[in-house]
């Protein structure tokens, strides 16, 4: 690896070392009103670009944590990289194998990708036995011939979990949601998965059933070598849990850098303003919202940089030209007219 | 009782014990719950889904509904008992004295009336004020809450307001009518974290101006520590330790306690493996013999499978219930 094509590279990993690759992935949605409304009231299309121009790398067995405000367009990453939906536009890449046109993953790669989803009570369907669920993906991919084979595969995999091999035989209304998420996350490994994307798997949970789901999931990742895109709007279970963090706002990634640089040395003043917002357990007595205004309605996004009409070192550059993503020194880069004029934060 | 005189208190809740009853079975969902408000306070009430914290809520304003009904205990508000009021009096006691904040704005507004009319609506009934006074008045609500633009606002529908702009307006309708006590169940829950802050930062403001107490119901253990001046932790229908909150959560001495403050993960505190407790709580109607967390209790003596531990008050004026820190009764 040249330190030509690392300083090209707009992501903390260099494509050439990651397993999963996006490159200027956008999305766009049509939330036009139907033809003939338009036709009548003669209204234009409208889209909304969900995400915009965003490019990262994840290497094997790391995991990158995206994280951000809701509408900003991490779920839309996640969906684009299951193959849920399909990119308007951009490159995503997965160990070397580039996604089709159509948003679709080849059969390999779609049993390297898994995803777990933030809701275990509408992701299992409820007239289906645990084993059923789990054990699809088993026999979908011919993994297993037979169905005596499945059992005791998914015996295996419920156990790895921490339920119980008689736990298959049960419905899903008969867990609680922490164990139900642990179900997910059985299925999500029955086709011995490289990646996982995990959009919020805990915000459903309690704290100290969120606890036990993290704790599963990091020793699973170091068992299984497994890589994460790991989404969350809680910024102290991303710290938790990921290597590089990435800080969407508004269908951008407006920071992206290794952890310790991320929660040490925050550049751009989104992320600053972020995590001085996050309440935390030893800020007793600490009210102040220094994050003020709300995210704008990306029907509508402001000129220049998309922060701009909350952003406190805002200029009239910030409101005309949008910036670019700047590298960062130790890998990274930032989006902020303000870190490269050097106007900081006091 | 911790934390301050109870003759002072504004609200005080003594021994309330709430059943949910049906033709098969009876199953106590609050148990001896006592917890008081004084004036400008704001009370945390925080623990897991199925603690009994919205519950309480519910109980303080007069809104339990059958199958959920009170059968022992005192609900005090100003000096007067509040609990055997006629549904009359305390619809008027709602919104006058105590006001109300939930989880979910779009629902606690009527999607069909401009947020003017709510609020005007609102006002002439608590106040007997006139159209103009009423109108007037709802705009300095507005003003109070942080809706930019007030007087225009007047006329519009909750639907063309964002979600944290509603939880204002939801904050200045139960500001309408003058009340001493907000019982705020889980405001900021539906709303994005920087939002949430400005939520909190306002219910605080408010307490402190308006010198009224606050009951801030959550899950969010941060929340509780930025914004609420003492704690109540709940588990299981009881409350398990109560305190100041540097108490509570600088060094919780409950065994639950301290498992919650411990699985929290924190920004800049790394650690491999986040400390756990064992398994969940106990479902209403399956609760345990003795002190109910003792199944999961790292701690648990013989005497705690059999006796629920009574509220032991520490010298630091912290209660706490459980027999592992006030030893076994003799």
């Amino acid at each position: 690896m040249s330190a030509h094509t690392r300083a090209e590279t707009p992501a903390v990993t260099p494509p050439d070392e990651a397993l999963v690759v996006v490159r200027n992935l956008t999305k766009t949605f049509d939330v036009s009103a139907p033809l003939v409304t338009r036709v009548v009231e003669r209204r234009p299309r409208q889209m909304i670009k969900a995400v915009a121009d965003v490019s990262f790398g994840i290497a094997r067995g790391r995991t990158l944590g995206l994280v951000g405000e809701s509408g900003c367009g991490k779920s839309t990453v996640a969906r684009c990289l299951a193959g849920l939906v399909a990119p308007s536009e951009g490159e995503l890449n997965f160990a070397g194998h580039v996604l089709e046109v159509s948003g679709a993953w080849d059969s390999g790669s779609r049993r390297g990708i898994q995803m777990i989803f933030q809701d275990p009570y509408a992701s299992l369907n409820p007239r289906w036995r645990v084993e059923r669920s789990v054990g699809d993906p088993l026999l979908a991919f011919g993994i297993v011939e037979t169905r005596a084979e499945m059992r005791r595969h998914v015996a295996g995999l419920l156990e790895e979990v921490g339920l119980a091999e008689s736990d298959g035989r049960r419905y899903p209304h008969e867990f609680s949601g922490g164990q139900r998420q642990r179900i997910a996350i059985a299925r999500a490994l029955a086709s011995n998965p490289e990646f996982l994307i995990c959009d919020e798997p805990t915000s459903a949970l309690d704290v100290s059933v969120q606890a036990q789901i993290l704790n599963l999931m990091r020793r699973l990742q170091r068992e299984h070598h497994l890589t994460f895109l790991f989404i969350s709007h809680n910024l102290a279970v991303i710290d938790h849990m990921a290597d590089d963090v990435g800080v969407m706002y508004l269908g951008r990634l407006v920071e992206l850098q290794p952890k310790d640089a991320l929660f040490s040395a925050p550049r751009h003043p989104y992320t600053q303003l972020l995590i001085k917002t996050v309440p935390n357990v030893d800020a007793i007595g600490r009210t102040s919202a220094p994050l003020s205004g709300e995210v704008p309605n990306p029907m509508d996004p402001p000129s220049g940089c998309a922060f701009h009409p909350r952003c406190p070192l805002a200029t009239d550059r910030c409101r005309n030209e949008r910036p670019l993503p700047l590298p960062l020194a130790g890998g990274g880069q930032v989006a902020c007219h303000a870190v490269e004029d050097h106007r900081t934060l006091t | 009782m911790s934390g301050g005189d109870s003759d002072a208190a504004l609200l005080s809740i003594r021994g309330l014990r709430v059943e949910m009853q049906s033709d098969a079975q009876t199953a106590t969902v609050l148990n001896d719950v006592s917890i008081s408000v004084s004036p400008g306070e704001v009370l945390g009430l925080v623990g897991e889904s199925g603690a009994g914290k919205s519950v309480t809520g519910a109980a303080v304003i007069g809104l339990l509904e059958p199958p959920l009904c009170k059968t022992a205990g005192e609900i005090w508000f100003e000096g007067r008992r509040i609990d055997t009021l006629s549904p009359r009096d305390m619809r008027r006691l709602r919104g006058a004295g105590i006001g109300m904040v939930f989880q979910d704005p779009l629902t606690a507004l009527n999607p069909v009336f401009t947020i003017g009319r709510q609020l005007i609506e609102t006002i002439r009934e608590h106040t007997g004020m006139g159209h103009g006074a009423a109108t007037e008045r709802a705009v300095e609500l507005l003003d109070e809450v942080g809706i930019p633009a007030a007087r225009d606002r007047l006329r519009s529908y909750p639907h063309e307001f964002s979600g944290g702009m509603r939880q204002r307006v939801v904050v200045a309708l139960a500001l309408a009518g003058h009340p001493r006590l907000i019982v705020a169940d889980e405001p900021t829950t539906a709303l994005d974290v920087s939002i949430q802050a400005q939520v909190i930062a306002l219910l605080v403001r408010i307490a402190r101006e308006l010198n009224a107490g606050v009951i801030l119901i959550t899950h969010d253990m941060g929340v509780i520590a930025e914004a609420a001046d003492r704690v109540a932790v709940m588990y299981a229908g009881r409350v398990v330790e109560i305190g100041p909150v540097a108490e509570v959560l600088g060094s919780p001495r409950h065994p639950y306690s301290q498992g919650l403050v411990s699985s929290i993960p924190n920004i800049g505190t790394r650690v491999d493996i986040l400390p756990q407790i064992p398994g969940v709580m106990p479902r209403v109607g399956a609760l345990p013999e003795g002190c109910a967390f003792h199944p999961r209790c790292q701690k648990c003596l013989p005497v705690c499978t059999q006796t629920p531990p009574d509220q032991h008050i520490l010298a630091n004026g912290v209660g706490v219930a459980c027999w592992a820190v006030s030893g076994p009764p003799q």
